[in-house]
């Protein structure tokens, strides 16, 4: 295929979207604890867990419907397991908050013993539930690409545009959430104050700010958006979970943050350099132009050189990864 | 008097073949046991030989990709009378353990491990069974593009590339057409065998350059593909890029499911995969009507299960011997899958060739390349 043909940009752009969506879900996410304070390399036994949520409760759900009609479709069951995704990442990211805030606990290892968990116990779960410790049932109900909620615009996506938008609603809320992140970090009361908790948390707890509370809500904050992006992988992207399927993607998402100066402009800018890069290292590998295992580095290549050359020294929030003692 | 002497005897035998009990150990690599390729099949063929020769069966499955190898050591100090390493992956702790524990018998699959007496090493010419399936694609591509996705970049899948490659080119150049076949690898870290998501991106890539059959040697990853394919299920003449074009329409007589008559109009033509180690083609079925197009062309079958199988039964007939044994199309250890799934599929006149082609291989008439 020749480079910057048609077909060659669609299939370029629409893949770097995907593979944009979970990073930028989870770096959104990894900004909010890290704002207030809080370190959390727990991310991808987030996104882990958070698969596991969706896909599990969507098998579960959907199997009565579908042992009395296979072809039964239910719209809210997909929504279901999204929730579920949620409250399971809440509950995961509590488990490092309380370790980390509460009890003062180091932060990274409070955050390497989430992601071991995350590789343990999904297999036992699994073993309870089908029999075996790697993967779920397949699921029926997942979350689609817009063409199939909008049959009417069929033929609009089967046009090179329409080809590059035709993805699923996930990843729309993903480039969302830039514009509303940035407006709640930066244009809010409460935004200012997580950021001051994360900054100086002794003066802001001389203000009155309740500095616990608020390192609370970002490291739950986190949860919420590492589960989505787990639930985008298992139930959107594919149609089960299995093992380990984050496969480092919460390590990318928490560089892409630090590269994003953690910013969501920023932030948004690295998630989709890093898709891109992947896009396009796929797209050139097939065609077999360059060695593969040159290609296989180009992704980590562009990401040294950038940091390196392009971004200026990384200022993290200065109480970071520091707990709060009254 | 002369019953109780038999009874005694009978229940002496019956304690004694109690305590004879074989016992076998199995660990797995990163894949796991239920990853419907290599890990899986491997399970199989114990669980089969449990079955025949009654054995005591243990396994092990890694955590994560650092853990492949602990089990091992664990069953060789239980005093097992067979512990199997399943992959390449395991093969080091296979050779190390072996070092220490004489009198424990080892098998690794897809590794030659260097201690001869104890250890069978069981390895397979993948690029046998893959020229086979590389001559299918080849024979039923209907844009002269096909796609192959590997798991971890390194030397073992590298025959499944060549062997693939060499098929595909064999059937162009006898069908007098110009073929492409894309190359891609999921990663080069352990993680490249678990990575679905990667591996449906890379297949989406590929169609889109115009591939409508994709073999794939990536383990648990392949599933990606595998949902793609069914997902998309056709190419239409609109996506095709510049300079590919429809060429042939073999699966113009196959029944088609609703789902894909109403998603498929006009010109369109169905894409495929060809599925590695298990016979994968009931994974490709969208209906559960196995009479209509199914997605699964094809498998290339490693038949890691007769492996394990022949390796517990030689220990259990206590003939077991170590060193090298060979799984080759000679002796059926590869093979090309055809079921009900996708008899439709292959015309019988490719069937025959193929089995042409298998006996020129066997023979060394043609020789497959077993790397780049």
């Amino acid at each position: 295929m020749e480079i910057f043909s048609t077909a060659f940009l669609v299939a370029l752009v629409a893949g770097a979207l995907r593979q944009t969506t979970p990073l930028l879900f989870t770096a959104l996410g990894g900004m909010f604890n890290e704002r207030s304070g809080v370190v959390n390399i727990a991310l991808e036994g987030i996104i882990n867990f958070g698969a596991l949520a969706a896909a599990v409760t969507v098998q579960l759900v959907e199997a009565p419907y579908l042992a009395h009609d296979p072809n039964a479709r239910i719209w809210w069951i997909p929504w279901l397991g999204v929730l579920a995704a949620i409250v399971v990442g809440v509950l995961v990211a509590w488990i490092h908050a309380v370790v980390s805030i509460r009890y003062r606990a180091d932060q990274i290892v409070s955050g390497t013993a989430v992601n071991m968990l995350s590789f343990g116990l999904p297999s036992i779960l699994l073993l309870f539930l089908y029999g075996n410790t790697s993967d779920s049932k397949d699921v029926v109900h997942r979350i689609l690409p817009m063409d199939a909620y909008l049959p009417f615009l069929r033929d609009f996506f089967s046009t090179p545009l329409g080809r590059i938008l035709d993805q699923s609603p996930l990843v729309y809320l993903a480039f969302l959430l830039v514009p509303l992140t940035y407006y709640l970090l930066f244009k809010t009361p409460w935004g200012l104050r997580l950021r001051s908790v994360g900054e100086n948390p002794e003066a802001a707890d001389s203000l009155g700010i309740n500095v616990f509370w608020m390192r609370y809500q970002g490291v739950l904050l986190s949860g919420v958006l590492a589960g989505l992006a787990g639930a985008y992988l298992s139930i959107s992207e594919l149609n089960h979970f299995t093992r380990l399927m984050a496969a480092g993607r919460g390590f990318i998402a928490l560089a892409a943050l630090i590269f994003g100066q953690w910013h969501p402009l920023g932030i948004l800018g690295a998630t989709l350099l890093f898709g891109f890069a992947e896009a396009f290292r796929i797209l050139i590998e097939g065609t077999g132009i360059l060695p593969s295992p040159l290609i296989q580095a180009f992704p980590f290549v562009l990401t040294m050189l950038v940091l390196a050359g392009f971004i200026g020294r990384a200022r993290p929030p200065a109480a970071i990864g520091k707990p709060y003692e009254k | 008097m002369k019953r109780w002497i038999v009874l005694t005897l009978a229940a002496a035998l019956f304690s004694g073949l109690a305590a004879a009990q074989v016992r076998v150990g199995i660990a797995f690599d990163a894949g796991g046991k239920n990853d419907r390729s290599f890990n899986q099949m491997a399970w199989e063929g114990a669980k089969r030989a449990k079955k025949d020769f009654g054995i005591e069966l243990f396994d092990f499955e890694p955590n994560d990709p650092s853990q492949v190898g602990q089990g091992i050591r664990a069953f060789a100090e239980e005093g097992f009378d067979l512990v199997i390493g399943v992959g390449f992956a395991n093969e080091p702790a296979i050779t190390a353990t072996a070092k220490e524990f004489k009198d424990v018998r080892f098998a690794v699959i897809d590794a030659v491990s260097p201690e001869k007496d104890n250890v069978a090493s069981l390895v397979f010419r993948e690029q046998e069974g893959s020229f086979l399936v590389g001559y299918i694609a080849g024979r039923l591509t209907q844009t002269g593009v096909v796609g192959f996705i590997g798991g971890m970049d390194i030397p073992l899948i590298h025959k499944f590339e060549a062997g693939y490659r060499a098929g595909v080119e064999y059937a162009c150049k006898e069908s007098g057409i110009q073929c492409k076949v894309l190359i891609n690898y999921v990663g080069n870290t352990p993680q490249a065998w678990n990575d679905p998501g990667k591996a449906k991106e890379i297949a989406a890539a590929q169609v889109a350059q115009g591939a409508d059959i994709i073999y794939h040697a990536s383990g648990a990853s392949g599933l990606g593909l595998i949902d793609y394919v069914k997902q998309k299920k056709c190419l239409k003449a609109s996506e095709l890029p510049a300079g590919v074009k429809f060429i042939r329409n073999p699966f113009k007589d196959v029944p088609k499911y609703p789902a894909y008559q109403q998603a498929c109009k006009g010109d369109t033509r169905p894409i495929f995969f060809i599925g590695v180690d298990a016979d994968q083609n009931y994974l490709g079925d969208t209906d559960h009507n196995p009479a209509t197009l199914n997605h699964g062309l094809t498998s290339m079958q490693k038949r890691v299960d007769v492996a394990v199988y022949d390796v517990i039964k030689s220990v259990v007939m206590n003939n077991f011997t170590g060193g090298v044994h060979e799984f080759s199309l000679k002796n059926n250890g590869v093979a090309y899958a055809l079921d009900e799934y996708n008899k439709a599929l292959i015309p019988a006149s490719v069937v025959a060739r193929l089995e042409v082609l298998k006996q020129k291989i066997v023979k060394g008439e043609i020789k497959v390349p077993a790397g780049r």
